[in-house]
């Protein structure tokens, strides 16, 4: 399955990126995560807690333009045309 | 004051120096109910040249997830219009890349009064700081840059 995943901030500057398609084998936010961390690396780094095996706490994701406030937000099921963000604390002018 | 062909000025992300404060204050007096307005107070956040822990800036730049910040700032300006006095807020907040002293966000308050409009003031620029999902990076002088969180 495909899904769409938008770069802002941080992201867009690992990346070179405003956002992408990807394909994906394991339609969770996890798998959608270990794609993107095997493509550009630094991510990892900034959004994922090796200790608790999950986003880090301060990571906010939205779906289709909708805030999610799961808790367990890794293991959410993603499916086919989703569009996804991942967020950093907002810090605005 | 002449209305034709007024449109109001609506809050949300604008691309730099798309608008300025005095199309935001013309537009709030335009308001249909300006007659039970007695204070229009602004607050106009600009870059500074220094960053929080005093490195030298040579300039900012601010990004946005659109549809998430309209959709937070809206909901903020909704909640302002709430308190009693509060005649109606406009939010402008710009993106793009900025160098020092330019506008990075209008907050203008229209009310009553001007003790709930300092309140409702504050209140809206503490909100839009914490739930709107804009982002700014400062590019230091030494040529290094960083996303602040």
């Amino acid at each position: 399955m495909k899904v769409e995943i938008l770069y802002f901030a941080d992201f867009k500057d690992i990346t070179g990126k405003d956002g992408e398609f990807l394909e994906l084998k394991e339609n969770t936010v996890e798998g959608l995560a270990s794609k993107i961390f095997s493509k550009y690396n630094p991510i990892k780094n900034l959004i994922w807690d090796d200790e608790i095996k999950n986003l880090k706490g301060n990571i906010s994701i939205v779906i289709n333009d909708k805030l999610i406030t799961n808790k367990i937000k890794g293991k959410m099921e993603l499916i086919d045309g989703d569009k996804v963000a991942f967020l950093l604390p907002f810090a605005g002018g | 004051m002449n209305n034709n062909n007024f449109t109001q000025v609506k809050s949300g992300i604008y691309e730099k120096d798309e608008i300025n404060l005095g199309n935001i204050i013309f537009s709030l007096r335009n308001h249909p109910k300006i007659k039970d307005v007695g204070s229009i107070l602004t607050f106009t956040g600009i870059v500074r040249n220094t960053s929080k822990d005093g490195k030298l800036i040579r300039n900012l730049e601010i990004d946005a997830y659109e549809e998430l910040a309209n959709r937070s700032i809206n909901k903020i300006c909704k909640k302002i219009k709430e308190i009693p006095g509060i005649i109606d807020i406009i939010i402008v907040h710009f993106k793009g890349v900025f160098d020092i002293k330019d506008e990075l966000v209008h907050v203008v308050v229209a009310s009553s009064h001007r003790k709930e409009g300092f309140r409702a003031l504050n209140l809206a620029v503490e909100k839009y700081k914490k739930e709107t999902a804009v982002w700014k990076k400062e590019v230091f002088l030494d040529g290094s840059s960083e996303w602040v969180h």
